[in-house]
């Protein structure tokens, strides 16, 4: 069986790595690599095959999810680049999110959107269930594939709960 | 009978004024000093039978400027006309100013014995159009009077007649010679004071909606905020820079005005030449200049015709308006080692330097600005290492201990090594909790309690005006509203100053009306609904800004607002917050 992966994180976007010196996306790069191994690495105990679609495009999320179909978002919450864009204050980096992931669920009720953040607060968990999450994650930045495994199993369940709705 | 009473003509006068004026002064708002005004000059010119008179007021150190035109018995000057700001050194009153003596000038259009004899004439050209036109043209004799405080003229009144009248005579000239030595200080003392007050009522209100940007989530509006400037300076033209950003990401903000018009434009990248007051400067401020010559200025047109990133239309805006400086003052806004920026107050006219110092309401509008600004610039610096922290801080030590647990197990395993990892771990969150405390968050309120204490506060501040509270419903005392106090505030300082204004309005033709807001109160369901009404009657409205920020604060605090117009209501309603209940 095939599942496919939005992955919404900043660390896509071209305004966070123009804004970040090259020398320190490496340690978000290898985190990334981190979580993509996991995912993709064969997996025979699962019998699912995981595909990642990574984007920064928060805001084109709409075309994204019309052009991709994911079966389940992975959205990071925290955009502070593009907050200084929309609201000049990058203070605001989980309002871009919380905006879009109310956006997601008016339009896909049913689609599982796993929230994934650094250091959660409960004020942050109590809004992105609020507005719709079907999961609240804390991200973890070790850059091991092996740390990163148990991901899959959330999203295997939140793919037979949707299933099971159907 | 007026000799058997012991009583002048201009005494008269004089007691007339001074029971209107204080009924009049009530409102405390612009529209009230124009009231005054027309009441004085109106006196004044069915004494000596003028068709035209003006008030101008001359202090140095704040707004040179025509208070007031009356035509043919009605207001001429109205606000916004951009016509205030006039040069008092040219014409019969520069006459007046240099000699510090009224005048009687029987035919304004006589010409001299050389071109020079007739000031007026030499100044004609360059007067404004409309000016020139309404209240020049038909001109032929005039009396100008200066009021002093001490030795300083700090206003001249200006009464005209028309050309095809008779002239005014010297009687009428020693009349209002007579009435400004005895009660021209004390009566233009009062306006100045009036004038002083509603400064300072627009600096507050400035002030508050600044303190209430920084105490939210919201940009601060430096639209907004440079308006004091324009209304307390003798500026007609000059801008704000205010320099914002972090340490390795400076953004210049330059907020420029002309008469009416005002325009925000966004310097990213820009880099100030090597002389500029934007740099660390040894220049002591506050700098005087002006003149075709002007070094600075010159070097401030070079920058703004190379700078690569202007919009054509922005750089033709700037190139014109520097064009147009003639004199200016400029003022830093330094504080603690921190460059936030310049403020330039300029003129159109040469040598005007001396009037655009800022007065002292103006300067403590500054000072506080400048408290703002670095308050501004602290959070963004806190918020700066927060991010740092989240990203790539926690990435950083994380891949260390991801290193180590793949490559070096055992030195992971050594408790010295996880204690001072973990100690650095516990650090970083730390830091990164701190840099987020400077942060707007919503809580908890007790509605009606906050409202209450808001309107009391409110009664004691607005005299003449009185706010009633009605509850129409039973239990709404505990009723939680999840919001925050700034934005209640913002939505009923704009919803009260709309009343005022509509009350103010319908003061203009029944002085004696006791301004009432209505602010009735229900609850239905999960809903405290709001209907707002007062006395006053429709006045036109510039822009749309209030409303707006009431309507996002509102739809913030998931609600709604309608207005409607006939008659003005305002209906607006909040959620409760069941959850916010307390046990």
């Amino acid at each position: 069986m095939k599942a496919k992966i939005l992955f919404l994180d900043d660390i896509f976007s071209d305004l966070f790595r123009k804004k970040m010196p090259s020398d320190q996306l490496v340690w978000d790069d290898n985190w990334v690599s981190a979580v993509t191994d996991a995912m993709l690495e064969s997996n025979q105990n699962t019998d699912i095959v995981f595909n990642v679609i990574k984007s920064g495009e928060i805001e084109a999320w709409d075309d994204l999810v019309k052009k991709e179909k994911p079966d389940i978002i992975l959205l990071d919450l925290f955009w502070p680049e593009q907050a200084v864009v929309k609201y000049n204050d990058r203070r605001r980096g989980t309002d871009i999110s919380l905006d879009i992931l109310s956006k997601i669920r008016k339009v896909y009720p049913d689609l599982p959107v796993v929230c994934y953040t650094v250091k959660p607060e409960k004020e942050l968990m109590d809004k992105a269930y609020q507005n719709g999450a079907t999961f609240f994650l804390e991200k973890v930045t070790l850059a091991m594939p092996e740390i990163h495994s148990p991901l899959k199993y959330i999203f295997i369940y939140l793919l037979r709960q949707a299933e099971n709705k159907k | 009978m007026l000799a058997k009473c012991g009583l002048e003509k201009h005494d008269i006068i004089a007691d007339k004024l001074f029971k209107t004026i204080p009924v009049l002064a009530i409102s405390g708002e612009d529209s009230a000093l124009d009231l005054i005004l027309y009441e004085i000059l109106e006196l004044l010119i069915n004494e000596v039978k003028a068709d035209i008179g003006q008030i101008n007021l001359l202090p140095k150190g704040g707004r040179i400027e025509k208070l007031c035109i009356v035509k043919d018995g009605k207001p001429w000057l109205r606000r916004g006309k951009d016509m205030h700001q006039f040069d008092p050194s040219k014409g019969f009153t520069g006459v007046v100013m240099a000699t510090g003596e009224s005048i009687l000038v029987k035919d304004i259009w006589e010409k001299g014995p050389d071109k020079k004899s007739n000031p007026f004439l030499e100044l004609y050209p360059h007067l404004n159009l409309k000016y020139r036109k309404n209240i020049k043209a038909p001109v032929g004799s005039i009396i100008i009077l200066p009021v002093k405080r001490g030795g300083d003229i700090f206003c001249t009144i200006e009464l005209s007649r028309y050309r095809e009248k008779e002239p005014f005579n010297k009687e009428q000239k020693n009349f209002l010679d007579e009435f400004a030595k005895n009660y021209g200080p004390l009566i233009m003392d009062y306006i100045v004071d009036i004038k002083d007050r509603i400064a300072i009522n627009t600096a507050h209100k400035k002030l508050i909606i600044l303190s209430r940007f920084i105490g939210s989530n919201k940009p601060v509006d430096y639209t907004d905020a440079i308006e004091p400037y324009i209304k307390l300076s003798a500026a007609d033209l000059g801008f704000v820079c205010f320099k914002t950003g972090g340490v390795n990401e400076v953004v210049y903000r330059l907020v420029g005005w002309q008469g009416k018009q005002i325009r925000e434009i966004i310097l990213h990248g820009f880099v100030p030449s090597v002389n500029s007051l934007l740099r660390d400067t040894d220049d002591s401020f506050p700098i005087e200049g002006g003149g075709d010559k002007d070094e600075r200025l010159r070097r401030f047109y070079d920058t703004i015709q190379n700078y690569p990133d202007f919009e054509e239309e922005e750089r033709t805006f700037l190139l014109k308006y520097v064009k147009k400086v003639k004199s200016y003052v400029i003022y830093p806004l330094n504080m603690l080692n921190q460059d936030l920026g310049i403020v330039v107050l300029g003129s159109r006219y040469a040598d005007f330097a001396q009037f655009l110092h800022m007065n002292p309401f103006l300067a403590l509008y500054n000072s506080l600005l400048k408290s703002f600004l670095i308050n501004e610039r602290v959070i963004y610096y806190l918020s700066e290492i927060s991010l740092k922290i989240h990203n790539p801080g926690f990435y950083c030590l994380n891949a260390i201990k991801g290193i180590l647990v793949q490559k070096y197990p055992e030195a992971f395993a050594d408790p010295d090594l996880s204690m001072a990892i973990g100690g650095l771990d516990q650090l970083l969150t730390e830091l990164h909790d701190s840099g987020k405390v400077l942060q707007w968050r919503k809580k908890n309120i007790l509605f009606i309690k906050w409202l209450q204490s808001y309107i009391t506060q409110k009664n004691s501040l607005l005299p003449g005006v009185e706010i009633y509270l009605d509850f129409k419903s039973k239990s709404l005392s505990d009723c939680i509203i999840s919001a925050n106090e700034e934005q209640l505030e913002t939505i009923f300082e704009n919803l009260i100053t709309n009343s005022l204004r509509a009350i103010n309005t319908r003061r203009v033709r029944d002085f004696s009306l006791i301004g009432k807001i209505e602010i009735s109160i229900s609850k239905k369901k999960d809903r405290i609904n709001i209907l707002f009404k007062d006395n006053g009657e429709p006045y036109k409205t510039i822009s749309g800004r209030g409303l707006s920020q009431i309507r996002s604060d509102v739809h913030d605090l998931g609600g709604n607002i309608r207005i409607f117009s006939k008659p003005y209501r305002v209906f607006l309603y909040f959620s409760i917050n069941h959850k916010g209940r307390k046990g």
